[in-house]
């Protein structure tokens, strides 16, 4: 993995850990008409959005920036 | 019925006319067929990959499943693939688009072959890669019937099921063997586009019935509480790191290393790895709370798709049209690609491996590969008519092993001890343990999962592969330098 740097695979952990929202799994509440975990997941994959732009910002492997 | 199978063969009309308009730019080389010349930009290649992994799974499977589990189903495999596939195509697909444009790959077992130099790795590849295809494009052909059926007035009424199922197969038989791969990006943008829109028409069509999404799950929320939570059992929880390995497979899918492959630059793959989750979103919510709110008026189970039976009972003559043309674009997006693959593959790893190439013109070779498309989609239309597995259970036993094979692909791009040995012991402890599960799993009803402790299938395989490649590659002796250099160290000197 010496084409990316250090701090991503850390990152990928962190993501994962937050995808795994484990303490609300039994909130049956309803935020703006959404099940609150449905809804938690949308945010979560609208922001990955962000995420990934900084990701391939600054992890996009030197060998491809030639291409 | 007679509206809702004008629409549909309107839209079928204007796919095949998309394809073949694509057509007119093919330049006449096996590079152009099979890649398109590497040239799709990043709006096709986005549109192309996010539709070639939107199936009948997502549209019919999903809502399906929400329909008897609730919303835990985009949990699962809405937002574990927005957060796994990108890192797939940053971590893989650029790096496999780099080395196929630099030794002309068109196909994983090439890749495989050329990496380890070794012939029977590419040939277990192919055998392993056809055969889990072919469940997945199963539940593309079995979909696509399903739904004219239901659509037309059922199982009695309306038209048999392998009208809709060839209907699809034939004009993707069309489409894809005259033009290739320009054909079939272009035809998947325009089929990716229209399911879009029409995902979103049904969505707020259908709730509008309900007085809006608010109301509509107000309504199941009070009868139906455990639709609306995810359930916090230890059992639930390896469920969800389980169903975490699937998207995976989206980097070991013939079908989307022949798009990665047709890339233009490297830069073409940012678009695609920036916006997937948002695609994600934008069609897997409509299908997910569809799926919940048909508890409403039609509590499991339910006769044939449950989104069909929404559209049926919310929609006009041409809505239902229009929506069943949707339907069919999800589904027609990734078959399309699923049979190019299946082509690409029987040309490049059979035909012309075993060295028919100088016995058989170019002209026989193409031809050769036309009619092993054909044969294969006739077996699967075959096969079609006479499983009864859900569509959902079927998706999860196909993206399970080719989940399984992602630690050869990544040990083939990262590890340079790795030794064909190892990698060939990895494909076929996935095989047998698939096999095994699988048979184990025909006796049981509802998601077989192993021990019945909550873990999938994939946990095991996953598993096995790494232990078996990692042993097996150790014991072995190492492979060439040079051959290693050519594909692990090259990458980290390009500066």
């Amino acid at each position: 993995m010496s084409d990316y740097p250090r701090w991503l695979f850390p990152l990928a952990l962190l993501l994962i850990a937050v995808h795994l929202n484990y303490w609300m799994w039994d909130d049956v509440r309803l935020v703006f008409g959404l099940p609150v975990n449905l809804l938690y997941h949308v945010v979560y994959s609208l922001a990955l959005y962000p995420i990934l732009r900084v990701v391939v910002r600054k992890a996009w492997p030197r060998f491809l920036s030639d291409d | 019925m007679t509206t809702v199978l004008a629409i549909v063969l309107l839209y079928l009309a204007l796919v095949l006319a998309v394809g073949l308009l694509a057509h007119r730019l093919f330049t006449g080389t096996g590079e152009d067929f099979f890649l398109a010349s590497r040239t799709i930009g990043p709006f096709v290649l986005l549109m192309t990959l996010f539709g070639t992994n939107m199936t009948a799974f997502t549209m019919l499977g999903a809502s399906g499943e929400a329909h008897r589990t609730g919303i835990r189903v985009f949990l699962l495999m809405g937002s574990s693939s927005a957060l796994v596939i990108p890192f797939v195509f940053l971590l893989v697909g650029t790096k496999l688009w780099w080395l196929g444009k630099r030794h002309g790959f068109l196909t994983q077992a090439q890749f495989l072959r050329a990496r380890y130099q070794s012939d029977h790795l590419g040939l277990a590849l192919f055998v392993v890669n056809l055969a889990l295809l072919l469940p997945y494009v199963l539940i593309g052909v079995k979909g696509g019937g399903d739904v004219l059926t239901a659509l037309t007035g059922g199982p009695q009424a309306g038209l048999p099921e392998w009208v809709g199922s060839s209907l699809m197969c034939a004009v993707i038989f069309v489409y894809v063997t005259y033009g290739g791969m320009r054909s079939t990006a272009w035809a998947n943008t325009f089929q990716t586009l229209v399911f879009m829109s029409v995902g979103a028409l049904a969505f707020y069509v259908i709730l509008s019935r309900y007085g809006g999404l608010s109301e509509a799950m107000a309504l199941v929320s009070e009868t139906n509480t455990e639709l609306v939570a995810v359930g916090k059992t230890p059992k639930n929880f390896l469920y969800m790191i389980s169903y975490m390995l699937l998207p995976l497979s989206a980097g070991v899918f013939p079908h989307i290393f022949s798009h990665w492959l047709s890339a233009k630059r490297a830069d073409t793959f940012r678009l695609a790895i920036l916006s997937y989750p948002i695609c994600i979103a934008l069609v897997w919510i409509p299908s997910v709370v569809l799926g919940v709110v048909g508890n409403i008026d039609f509590p499991p189970p339910s006769q044939g798709p449950i989104l069909v039976r929404l559209i049926l009972e919310n929609a006009s003559g041409v809505l239902a049209g229009l929506l069943a043309a949707g339907v069919f674009a999800a589904i027609m997006s990734s078959l399309d690609s699923q049979t190019l693959a299946v082509g690409t593959m029987f040309t490049t790893d059979i035909v012309r491996h075993y060295g028919f190439r100088e016995r058989l013109s170019e002209k026989q070779q193409v031809l050769f590969g036309r009619l092993f498309v054909m044969g294969f989609l006739a077996s699967v239309l075959g096969l079609s008519l006479i499983t009864s597995r859900s569509i959902f259970s079927l998706g999860v036993w196909s993206l399970s092993g080719f989940a399984a094979l992602f630690p050869v692909l990544v040990a083939a791009l990262y590890w340079r001890r790795s030794t064909a040995a190892g990698a060939l012991a990895s494909i076929v402890t996935v095989a047998t343990l698939w096999a095994g599960f699988f048979a184990h799993s025909l006796g049981s009803s509802g998601e077989y999962t192993v021990a019945d402790t909550g873990l999938l299938p994939v946990v095991m395989m996953f598993s096995g592969a790494i232990v078996s490649l990692v042993a097996v590659s150790l014991a072995t002796e190492p492979p060439p330098q040079e051959v290693v250099d050519r594909f692990i160290v090259a990458t980290s000197d390009v500066s």
